[in-house]
């Protein structure tokens, strides 16, 4: 699954540890959900979304 | 403490091999009857030392990462505690019956007692998972664990059929832990290898 973290987040100036501290994760895991290696569970893409305040469809693409 | 933090780096391999190294050091001489009572016990806390810069080590290279989750934290600080729990165990176990040579309930207990650290290893492998709620650090331990149960009972099904065909010894079941353990590294390099653990891109 793609994904625009790190344009949403390169818009926001935020570190990838920045956005772990907002979404309480590790930085690692940030880097994963990022580069596509790990697509997060249902509830961490909600977080993820009211934290960008979109929708998760227009966070997280198809392939 | 920070000096000493520093000092240990970011390679916990590296003490694991120290650790490792020193203890099969000491099972060779002990074989070879080259050491003695209580020279065995001093060199078995002089290396048992190592634990300390291995998990500092561990530590650091969690942070380096980007992954010392405050449940990361506490499995790192109750691994120090089993490992030396488990010496200091194993050590009194062992003098006492070589020593005192006891029977009845003594026995059981110094038979019993180098299996309560290893209870605590089990039970903090489960606190982990409970206590992280970083998913993705947590799908990473359980897959570890996953691969070293699956070593673990390979291992012990290929030795199982040739000691019934009579084509190997017998081993002790106290080697599960150890393997289990074994495979869980494995695990978690082979989670290096696939996982993310680069840097920030």
């Amino acid at each position: 699954m793609n994904n625009r973290l790190k344009v949403l987040r390169a818009e926001r100036n935020w570190s990838q540890q920045d956005l772990a501290e907002r979404l309480e994760v590790s930085r690692q895991s940030v880097n994963a959900i990022e580069t596509g290696k790990y697509d997060p569970s249902l509830p961490l893409a909600f977080r993820i979304a009211d934290l960008f305040g979109l929708p998760i469809e227009a966070i997280f693409l198809r392939d | 403490m920070s000096g000493l933090r520093q000092l240990a780096g970011r390679q916990p391999v590296l003490w694991a091999a120290v650790f490792g190294a020193g203890m099969a050091l000491i099972a060779w001489l002990e074989h070879h009857h080259l050491i003695v009572r209580p020279w065995n016990l001093v060199l078995i806390a002089l290396f048992s030392v190592s634990l300390w810069p291995l998990a500092l080590a561990a530590a650091n290279r969690a942070a380096a990462q980007g992954t010392n989750t405050p449940a990361m934290r506490a499995y790192h600080r109750r691994t120090i505690i089993w490992s030396l729990g488990y010496l200091v165990a194993i050590s009194i176990a062992l003098t006492v019956r070589n020593t005192f040579d006891p029977v009845g309930p003594v026995l059981w207990a110094i038979a019993v007692l180098p299996s309560l650290p290893i209870f605590y290893f089990i039970w903090t492998m489960g606190r982990y998972l409970v206590e992280e709620s970083d998913e993705y650090q947590r799908m990473r331990m359980a897959r570890a664990g996953l691969i070293a149960t699956g070593i673990l009972l390979t291992v012990a099904t290929f030795l199982g059929f040739l000691e019934t065909f009579g084509v190997a010894p017998h081993v002790d079941a106290g080697f599960a832990v150890p393997v289990w353990a074994a495979g869980l590294g494995l695990g978690q390099c082979l989670n290096r290898q696939t996982g993310s653990d680069g840097d920030e891109a």
